[in-house]
């Protein structure tokens, strides 16, 4: 009976081979004898099985980086103030002021704006590539460009403050905006999941700030099947008066992309019919925003020209890993008036990995 | 260019992908938040699933992956760098799961098992391997915490034993010895949870 408890109590190690020859011995020898154990060690082993069997892969729920930035973008929580909170106040005052004299501030990490909701996408674009003082700092030959070229930038801070995490399942809200602002959008573009353009008010300071733009990309129509994503999107019907994109028109400022600022080269999304998708309608100064598994794979992009932000929807060649990969040569967008493709590859900024 | 959307499993604790995220942070430290989104997307999945795997609740797992990399983001001076930027990562979030585990009982909130639809899907096996999910999850949620955060390293995270430890600040030989304690304290739950009724499993 002893025995029996001492060889159940070693099963794991048994399994993991995790025993001293002699041990092992014992446990083996005895499963030999005891039927009862060896009934008991075949049901650990499948019960470990069980442990064993891969979990279906799980994608983080959409907009999680939305939320952190929301986050980020408040200030951390603090302690509640107790009895010798007026004490600590002030000492802290007293050392603050001490520190500041000895070390200068940029030690912190500059508060994360939340320039990837949907409403700073549209707004606070003055935010982008600016996430805070150190942003500033020349860190790159890149970025000291795009800062030195440019007049400073009104902190983010000015825009509409976007206060608190989305509630879930709100992204209808995006297609909410007023139908003059989506004027300038083709009716094919209104078929696809639109987001709202820039609001006015906001965008004279911007072609202010702008350095002067090159003109606006002509899209290739799209074939049909990457705008499947737009069932998703609730369709994003409107019904403004829409003007080709095609005329290059001055009074459409161009809008700094969000986030990632990267300029889609190539992009080859494989429509999930199997059909091979255009490859040339996926080029241009595009944002990353979501480029991952999200159940069927789609890379969200954002159009600076157009301030639209769609979706290309296909399934990404697996590539002979369990891993889905996406094949996107792209290069950032503060190099994007200087740099050519073949530039790209000792760019560090243009790799995510 | 090829750009990887989800790292392999073992990704990140070691290599050239460990010298890799060292430099991200050491950009996003430098004022490249870029760098910090691109951290965020290598890991949010396996922070995401490491938080279900401690939590049940997907939404309470939502929020455990956000505060984790909030944390992340402001505690990133206090990353020294001797370690693997995943394992500090990982502490974090399983720091963070168990503050949100604490809150969920201190709540006794009545948490539901992973709806997962299964009459939409009439595939037996498929209905099969819901069904030992759930039961797996069921056995999961009554271990001690200390338990089952080492199978959840261990088998859904895919991690070693040093790596374990180095995610829970302990060595490798007590990760051992704890993982085996794991492994007969999720046996007996399980078999006393449905060991009458594993045959058709």
């Amino acid at each position: 009976m002893k025995t029996c408890k001492r060889t159940r109590n070693l099963f794991s190690r048994l399994l993991e081979r995790d025993l001293s020859a002699r041990a092992r011995r014992a446990v083996e020898g005895h499963l030999k004898v005891c039927p009862t154990c060896r009934e008991e060690w075949e049901r650990f082993r499948q019960t470990m099985r069980l442990l064993e069997e891969p979990l279906p892969p799980m994608s983080a729920p959409l907009h999680l980086l939305v939320g952190v930035r929301s986050a980020l973008a408040q200030p951390p929580p603090r302690s509640r103030p107790g009895p010798w909170a007026l004490l600590g106040v002030s000492l802290a005052a007293a050392l603050a002021l001490l520190w500041m004299r000895l070390i200068p501030p940029e030690t912190a990490l500059p508060p994360m704006p939340s320039s990837l909701t949907a409403e700073s996408r549209a707004v606070d674009h003055s935010a982008i590539g600016q996430f805070g003082p150190i942003a500033q700092l020349p860190n790159s030959p890149a970025d000291s460009r795009s800062v030195t070229s440019t007049p400073p930038l009104p902190s983010p801070s000015a825009a509409p403050p976007f206060a608190s995490p989305r509630p879930r399942g709100e992204r209808e809200g995006w297609k909410g905006q007023s139908s003059a602002e989506q004027s300038t959008l083709s009716p094919r573009e209104l078929a696809a999941p639109v987001k709202p353009t820039p609001r006015p008010g906001k965008e004279p300071v911007k072609m202010a700030q702008r350095p002067p733009a090159r003109p606006p990309r002509h899209k290739p129509p799209y074939s049909g099947e990457k705008r499947r994503g737009t069932k998703e999107e609730g369709g994003g019907a409107n019904p403004s008066p829409a003007r080709p994109v095609s005329s290059p028109s001055a009074e459409i400022p161009p809008v700094e992309p969000i986030g990632a600022s990267v300029e889609v080269v190539k992009a080859e999304v494989m429509p999930a019919t199997g059909k091979e998708a255009e490859t040339e309608a996926d080029t241009g100064s595009y944002c990353i925003v979501v480029a991952r598994p999200v159940p069927s794979y789609y890379v969200e992009v954002t159009d600076p020209q157009r301030g639209e932000v769609r979706r290309v929807w296909g399934t990404i060649s697996l590539d002979g890993r369990r891993e889905p990969v996406l094949e996107m040569e792209y290069l950032p967008l503060t190099d994007r008036e200087s740099a050519q493709p073949e530039r790209r590859e000792g760019d560090e900024n243009a790799h995510w990995s | 260019m090829v750009r990887e959307l989800a790292p392999a499993q073992d990704e990140g604790f070691r290599g050239e992908a460990k010298a890799r995220d060292a430099a991200l942070v050491q950009r996003a430290l430098e004022g490249d938040t870029t760098a910090f989104d691109l951290l965020f997307y290598r890991y949010q999945d396996r922070v995401y699933t490491l938080c279900l795997g401690l939590l049940d609740d997907p939404e309470d797992a939502r929020d455990a992956a956000q505060e984790t990399f909030v944390h992340a983001y402001r505690g990133l001076r206090g990353f020294r760098g001797r370690a693997a930027f995943a394992t500090w990562l990982y502490r974090i979030a399983v720091n963070t799961a168990h503050s949100f585990a604490r809150r969920q009982r201190r709540e006794a909130r009545v948490r539901e098992t992973m709806k997962m639809s299964a009459g939409d899907n009439p595939v037996e096996a498929h209905l099969t391997h819901l069904l030992r999910r759930e039961r797996i999850q069921a056995v999961l949620r009554d271990l001690p915490p200390a338990h089952r955060e080492v199978l959840v390293l261990k088998y859904y995270q895919d991690l070693s034993c040093e790596e374990i430890g180095a995610v829970l600040g302990t060595s490798m030989n007590a990760v051992k010895v704890r993982l085996h304690r794991a492994r007969q304290a999720f046996y007996r739950r399980y078999q006393e949870l449905f060991g009458d009724e594993d045959e058709d499993l």
